[in-house]
């Protein structure tokens, strides 16, 4: 259960990691790191960097088109700022137009029917928010009511094509938007002292999309009125940072949510009522799962210099080592 | 009949003789005003005319029921529609839904005596509609109402003063039990569902409920036309004033004839720059920090100061525009604060005594992109402290929660637009321009009628409200000819629920009985013909509404009973003639 490190040179820190929404076939993974894109072909076992625009770049955040397997779209943010888009899966990039400007895209999120609306939105760390009707193409701001323009955490409700839901997460509070990010309303915040890392969402079987929250140093909340009212979840993590937040896209009928802290793994079958430590890993960053997953996908880790812990049963984890390669090199 | 025989008009006599004759007069002023024959028998005679006691109220009786008649139907779930006839030849007849908007069309029947009382009932609608935006059908079948039930008490010889205090006293006690039924609006789901049973319109009521839960009661809606056949609406980001740039020298971008600075340094100050020292060290200074984008908001920059200004834009060494502050005093200084809040600036005013030489670079504020041209200027992306920026939009709701004056509280909702971030704009669509010109009047009105609901709560519509108000009425402590009136008052509360019931192809006097027997917040519900859960139904009236339109109808009815003569001028014209 103890994740053991591989003692490999030059580990890179792991910032954001997403896998193919056509994992179960292509088993493809790609990963932000402080020296650029990496992709894994064999579901995180081994490594390679991607060249983009920008060598050696720390990158921030990544996302992978959900219609990945035929347009070949991802995107990934530079922490100096812009967002490059990449397509035939990387094999070519450019700078996304934000007008001129280049904002640090801390979070990402597209639109669950981006293969048909091409719609995409960019949480910035200083600009607010981005949306683009041009599969990431043209960027434009989407900041009515959004009062604090540093974005933390970005999520979209799975149902976006019915209610364009969308929850943005700053540090001075929770904002939520029901019309696609053409404006934004401000929720109740979960915590009065703890700032929002990270934001999960799922459609129930009725009713409204239950927002989960993960905040630093309170735990995991949970609101079922959009955002009107919050229950912390459990008490294992009363007080935990929590870096990643990942809901079972079977929530509804399995109500499994997984919570990184800075050094562990927590899984809940029971929409955070209870929580179980499934996974040590110090330096925890990131957290990402197969699309298949909790039917035997992965879930995978990403570490602070010690590359991706992987599992797919909860149980037993291994660790691959994200090593900084040459152009193109494997590890 | 009425002004031809002298008797009638000049006899003064009341009473018993009056009584007897009420009924008829009413009937032949009703079917007179109809006719307007009436009216040709006025300006036959153009002598001065003078009505007393029952024929004056039967007159004044008739106008009131003529006017609500021509609104009776716009009440209710099932409402239609009162075409008007247009004065311009050719032009398709107006199509109106509006109480209030149909009476304003009617500026005068026929016959002089039952136009007063016409007149009364349109002036009281027209009070309850400026006042709230909407319960003009509801204010006149009340007024009707009223009218109708005090009159065999007139008749009887009941005081009319006293008839009145027990109309006011039955008033208090209802709006107070209105008052406790309110629930606040939440959410855009309920705020729609309060909208569609006001305009009736599915698409404009989720519009609006989105509209208002984003910017909230006081925040800037406009409603502009709309190029398609439906409702849409946008917001419009970043804030804006009607004042331009000092100089056309600073434009950067010369097809849209705008100046635009990205990143800026911006200055916020009431002071005036008139010589080039006033910004020299202020310059100096920014340069030295390596900021070159300097966006300065100010009273006046002229003469050598905005050479300074244009020579160095056109060098490149600093990139600038000035624009004059918005507005004058007192708001402007209101207006500076906000925007020092939504930039993090300081805002440099000449009262303090500081002088242009003395600002430093720590008083200017940021925003991601500063804009002016020749009439206007703005602001995008204010890098300001969203702490600050949320104490300040507190300060300035407790501002207009403060203020009365209509024209006041506009001022204020311009400003908390601007610090929320923008407008709100509904886009009006629709068929044909007079079809999207009714529509932007019925939006116009929910938008108003919905910030009081969203102020005053709401309680359960379609009558119910009222009728559940009776036993409330039950407790007013009255005697005699006072607690007639209230009786009255009471029996009045039927009648909105009467009329939508009826308006619906329902048996009235039913579907009152039926809601009376039911729990309380159950009312009729015209649609199904079924008593049900008001507030789940979402059959809901704003509270603001429902306590106006009753104290409109309350007005104009007891000046109608305390009315005994009515005098109608000569005509001087008409006297002149041979």
């Amino acid at each position: 259960m103890t994740a053991e490190s591989v003692n490999a040179p030059s580990r890179e820190a792991v910032l954001a990691m997403e896998a193919s929404p056509d994992f179960a076939r292509d088993t493809l993974v790609f990963a932000a790191t402080m020296s650029g894109l990496y992709r894994s072909r064999d579901g995180s076992r081994t490594w390679e960097r991607i060249e983009t625009a920008w060598r050696d770049l720390p990158l921030f955040s990544v996302a992978v088109s959900p219609g990945f397997a035929s347009d070949g779209l991802l995107f990934v943010g530079a922490v100096e700022g812009g967002l490059l888009r990449g397509v035939c899966g990387g094999a070519s990039w450019s700078l996304a137009d934000f007008g001129g400007e280049r904002p640090h895209c801390a979070t990402l999120a597209l639109s669950p029917e981006f293969a048909r609306d091409g719609m995409a939105f960019a949480g910035t760390m200083s600009n607010g928010v981005f949306h683009s009707r041009t599969r990431g193409e043209t960027w434009e701001a989407r900041n009515f009511g959004l009062l604090d323009l540093h974005v933390s955490a970005l999520a979209i409700s799975p149902c976006f094509g019915q209610d364009e839901t969308l929850y943005a997460a700053t540090p001075s509070g929770l904002f939520r938007s029901p019309n696609g990010a053409r404006a934004w309303r401000e929720v109740a915040a979960p915590s009065a002292d703890a700032l929002v890392q990270c934001l999960a969402l799922a459609a129930p079987a009725v009713g409204p999309v239950t927002l989960f929250a993960g905040t630093d140093g309170a735990g995991v909340f949970r609101s079922d009125d959009r955002g009107g009212t919050w229950q912390r979840t459990g008490t294992a993590l009363a007080e935990a940072t929590i870096n990643g937040l990942i809901l079972s896209p079977y929530f509804a009928r399995d109500h499994t949510v997984l919570a990184l802290t800075d050094s562990e793994l927590y899984l809940s079958r029971d929409a955070g009522m209870h929580w179980e430590c499934r996974a040590w890993a110090s330096g925890a960053l990131c957290l990402a799962v197969a699309p298949t997953f909790p039917g035997g996908g992965p879930v995978l880790i990403g570490r602070t210099w010690q590359g991706v812990e992987r599992s797919s049963d909860l149980v037993h984890w291994q660790t691959f080592p994200v090593v900084r390669a040459s152009t193109g090199g494997y590890t | 009949m009425v002004r031809g025989v002298p008797s009638t008009r000049c006899s003064g006599a009341a009473g018993a003789r009056d009584v007897a004759r009420a009924g008829e007069v009413d009937r032949e002023m009703v079917r007179l005003a109809r006719s307007g024959v009436a009216g040709r028998m006025v300006r036959a005679n153009p002598g001065p005319g003078l009505l007393f006691a029952a024929p004056a109220r039967a007159a004044l009786r008739s106008g009131v029921k003529v006017m609500t008649d021509m609104v009776r139907p716009t009440l209710g779930p099932t409402a239609r529609y009162v075409m008007l006839h247009e004065q311009s030849a050719g032009r398709q007849p107006e199509m109106l839904d509006d109480a209030a908007t149909i009476l304003r069309r009617v500026i005068e029947l026929p016959d002089p005596y039952v136009n007063m009382g016409a007149m009364v009932l349109r002036h009281a609608v027209w009070a309850a509609y400026e006042a709230i935006g909407d319960g003009g059908a509801t204010t006149a079948v009340l007024f009707e109402a009223i009218v109708r039930h005090t009159e065999p008490l007139l008749a009887a010889g009941a005081d009319p003063l006293a008839l009145r205090r027990g109309l006011e006293k039955g008033l208090a006690a209802v709006s107070m039990a209105l008052a406790k039924m309110d629930q606040p609006l939440e959410g855009d789901a309920e705020i729609a569902r309060v909208a569609e049973s006001l305009c009736h319109d599915h698409e404009l009521s989720r519009l609006l409920g989105e509209i208002f839960d984003i910017v909230s009661v006081d925040g800037s809606i406009e409603i502009e036309d709309a190029y398609t056949r439906n409702f849409d609406r946008r917001y419009v980001e970043g804030v804006q004033w009607n004042t331009g740039f000092f100089s056309p020298y600073f434009i950067t971008d010369q097809d849209r004839q705008e100046a635009r600075l990205e990143n800026p340094a911006i200055l916020v100050t009431d002071l005036r720059f008139k010589t080039a020292e006033d910004l020299l060290p202020l310059l100096d200074r920014l340069v030295n920090v390596d900021r070159r984008d300097l966006f300065i908001i100010a009273d006046d920059v002229s003469g050598t100061a905005l050479s300074l200004l244009t020579a160095n834009h056109r060098a490149g060494v600093m990139r600038s525009v000035a624009v004059k502050a918005p507005s004058y005093e007192p708001e402007r200084t209101r207006i500076l604060q906000d925007l020092a809040v939504l930039i993090s600036a300081r805002v440099v005013t000449g009262i303090s005594g500081v002088t242009g030489a003395s600002i430093m670079p720590e008083d200017l504020g940021r925003a991601r992109v500063a804009w002016a041209g020749a009439d206007n200027f703005g602001i995008q992306g204010g890098l300001g402290n969203p702490l600050a920026l949320r104490e300040r939009i507190a300060d300035v709701r407790a501002e207009f929660t403060q203020t009365v004056d209509p024209e006041e509280q506009d001022k204020i909702r311009a400003r908390l637009g601007k610090l929320i971030g923008g407008v709100a704009i509904l886009q009006v669509g629709g068929d044909t321009p007079r079809q999207i010109a009714e529509r932007k009047v019925t939006a116009r009105r929910t938008v108003a009628t919905m910030r009081h609901a969203l102020q005053g709560g709401v309680a359960p519509g379609g009558g119910a409200a009222y009728l559940a108000c009776q036993r409330a009425m039950c407790r007013v402590e009255a005697t005699g000819d006072e607690a007639a009136g209230v009786a009255a008052l009471a029996h009045a509360l039927e009648e909105p629920l009467a009329v939508i019931a009826r308006n619906a192809g329902h048996e009235a006097a039913d579907a009152v009985a039926r809601t009376k027997k039911s729990p309380p917040g159950w009312g009729f519900d015209a649609t199904s013909g079924q008593i049900v859960d008001m507030w789940s139904a979402g059959i809901l009236d704003p509270v603001p509404t429902l306590q106006r339109a009753l104290a409109a109808a309350v007005s104009g009815a007891a000046m109608l009973l305390t009315a005994h003569v009515l005098v109608h001028h000569r005509d001087p014209l008409k006297m002149a003639r041979p």
